[in-house]
């Protein structure tokens, strides 16, 4: 039986965090390598899958890991980032002090020696993880940019990141001034510190180039969260007026409306069913069917040309769309291309204008949509017109069905 | 032409981001290279509709236009969103990441936010609601579900947010807003 004070750390004392850390750790792609089948390792497997964090991929059989997981760990990362600077001094300081400590050792060659190797030791370990620290910063920096919700917090901590680089690169140029400027590098014969330093100077350049991208990185997040804070306090302006309906008499919210344009704002819906492969290589037509599909909704609204009026006369022959409905929904061409295979429509502009009328025709559509000629799918209203090729008897016997109100 | 027609015209996602899925990211810098848009301009010019390059954003409007009364009722609707949003979404910034909990959490206890709700989705709980409102911004292109409760803000919201910029307050606020 367990008392209270172990069943409070019980959770802290399971396998999920450790689980979690291998998976990350094996992740590529962010689907983890390790696999936890034995019977004690499941249970907590699943206790991660449980809160989200991690999910089975039922073919692969392999764990996939959520963002947050990603996230986490590059928050960890992120306050390394912190600790990465405190790293970098640390090592401005061993390295001074090894070589404050050479001259007293001159006479002794031995302790010159391992001096040498502490000293390229030291180096090589920085060559590796100064670039670590750097790519951890740019990490934090981007996550916080991303997540934190509070933007006053996000501007604190994206300056900080900025002071952070600027201290990095102070820090660069003092140990390079170490590096560059210590006879003992010159007088020395160790081959092995000589490369470890010239190493830790390419490190160096490199690094200084990173950070610059990162300062860019961050200064721009800091611009736009900056400029986010300065829009959200004038629309919280904006708010007060409209809310208290004064907004239109004490702004300029009505030339506004007259010259903004866009989504939500226009005639931007297209409800013509226009296939768009024809719309790929035939704009006049498409043209054709907007301004049919505009007289149609609002007829008070367009304005033909006194040419165009003349011409729709004399393309417009006497059309029984019925027949054509019919004959169209029996083969399985595309509406343009059965059109242009009737030998009765001799000119390319009378086909067109069927085609046109067709479509922009709402009993047409309507019948069309009814017989199962339109696909609608996701966010398209209308997709290409093919007829199915299945059970023609069918859809003739739909298509006369709807005959009444469709033609 | 015909995939950036289809893309920007059939449907209520109507406006390209630059950080949006992949397919709209190849488009979006397809369409946005400079040596591109004197062509797309004088295609769509043919069919009545222009293309309006924005921060990080595309959009193609018609030549024809909504009344102006039924321009400003929009307008004003859009305004309404757009604060919401941008107090509940840390400023709306592109590129921002949060779950529906992070949203809801925010508009927990705001008056505002809960009477902005209910009048616009209406729902039995917050937690609906704010499914809601996200299903509604994914669908018209403001921000992409990115799976697993997860989302992030696309650069179309700059043109919410530029409404903000145009409007001049004052007694007397007139004018040019070009």
């Amino acid at each position: 039986m367990k008392n209270s004070t172990e069943a409070i750390f019980e959770p802290f004392r399971a396998r999920p965090r450790e689980i979690l850390m291998r998976l990350y750790l094996s992740r590529d792609n962010g689907v983890a390598a390790e696999r936890f089948d034995t019977d004690d390792l499941r249970p907590a497997a699943e206790q991660l899958e449980r809160i989200g964090y991690i999910y089975l991929d039922s073919v692969s059989g392999r764990w996939s890991l959520d963002q947050r997981v990603e996230e986490l760990f590059e928050s960890l990362i992120g306050v390394g980032a912190v600790t990465g600077l405190k790293w970098v001094d640390q090592l401005i300081k061993d390295v001074g002090r090894i070589l404050a400590e050479i001259p007293r050792h001159k006479d002794r060659p031995e302790t010159i020696q391992t001096l040498s190797k502490r000293l390229a030791r030291r180096l090589s370990q920085g060559s590796v993880t100064l670039m670590q620290s750097l790519a951890s910063i740019d990490r934090s920096a981007t996550f916080e940019f991303r997540t934190e919700p509070d933007l006053a917090l996000k501007v604190a901590s994206l300056n900080n990141y900025l002071e952070d680089c600027a201290l990095m690169q102070s820090s660069f140029r003092e140990i390079e001034d170490l590096l560059l400027h210590n006879d003992f590098f010159e007088a020395s014969v160790d081959n092995e510190l000589r490369r470890q330093r010239s190493r830790f100077l390419g490190t160096i350049s490199e690094g200084r180039q990173r950070i610059n991208v990162i300062l860019g990185t961050v200064s721009s997040y800091l611009s736009r969260v900056q400029r986010g804070h300065q829009r959200l306090r004038k629309l919280e302006q904006i708010h007060q007026l409209l809310v208290t309906g004064k907004l239109l008499e004490r702004s300029n919210l009505e030339a506004v409306a007259a010259t903004v344009k866009g989504p939500w704002l226009s005639c931007a819906q297209l409800r013509s069913p226009v296939p768009v492969s024809v719309l790929a290589t035939q704009p006049e037509l498409v043209r054709k069917v907007f301004e049919s599909d505009v007289q149609h909704r609002r007829p008070e609204a367009v304005k033909l040309s006194a040419t165009a009026r003349r011409r729709e006369t004399v393309v417009n022959p006497p059309i029984d769309f019925q027949r054509y409905l019919r004959l169209f929904l029996a083969q399985e061409q595309d509406l343009y291309t059965f059109l242009s295979q009737r030998p009765e429509l001799l000119t390319e502009r009378v086909r067109q204008h069927i085609f046109c009328r067709m479509l922009a025709s709402p009993q047409c559509s309507r019948s069309l949509y009814n017989t199962g000629a339109f696909a609608v799918s996701g966010r398209w209203r209308h997709a290409v017109i093919l007829p199915r090729p299945t059970s023609h008897a069918s859809i003739h016997a739909r298509a006369t069905a709807t005959n009444g109100q469709a033609v | 032409m015909a995939k950036l027609f289809k893309r920007l015209q059939m449907g209520d996602d109507q406006i390209l981001s630059e950080n949006g899925d992949e397919d709209d990211r190849a488009l979006y810098a397809l369409v946005s290279e400079p040596d591109n848009r004197r062509e797309i301009e004088e295609y769509f010019e043919v069919i009545g509709r222009h293309m309006a390059y924005g921060d990080g954003y595309v959009y193609m409007y018609p030549d024809s236009d909504e009344g102006l009364e039924r321009k400003l009722a929009a307008l004003l609707d859009l305004l309404h969103l757009t604060h919401f949003l941008a107090k509940h979404l840390a400023g709306l910034i592109p590129g921002y990441e949060f779950s529906s909990i992070d949203l809801a959490n925010s508009c927990q206890g705001d008056a505002d936010a809960e009477d902005f709700l209910n009048r616009k989705y209406p729902a039995d709980s917050l937690l609906e609601q704010v499914g809601q409102v996200l299903r509604e911004l994914n669908r018209k292109g403001y921000i992409l579900d990115l799976g697993r409760d997860r989302y992030r803000v696309l650069a179309a919201v700059n043109y919410l947010m530029e409404f903000g910029e145009l409007i001049q307050l004052g007694d007397k606020a007139e004018g040019d807003v070009e």
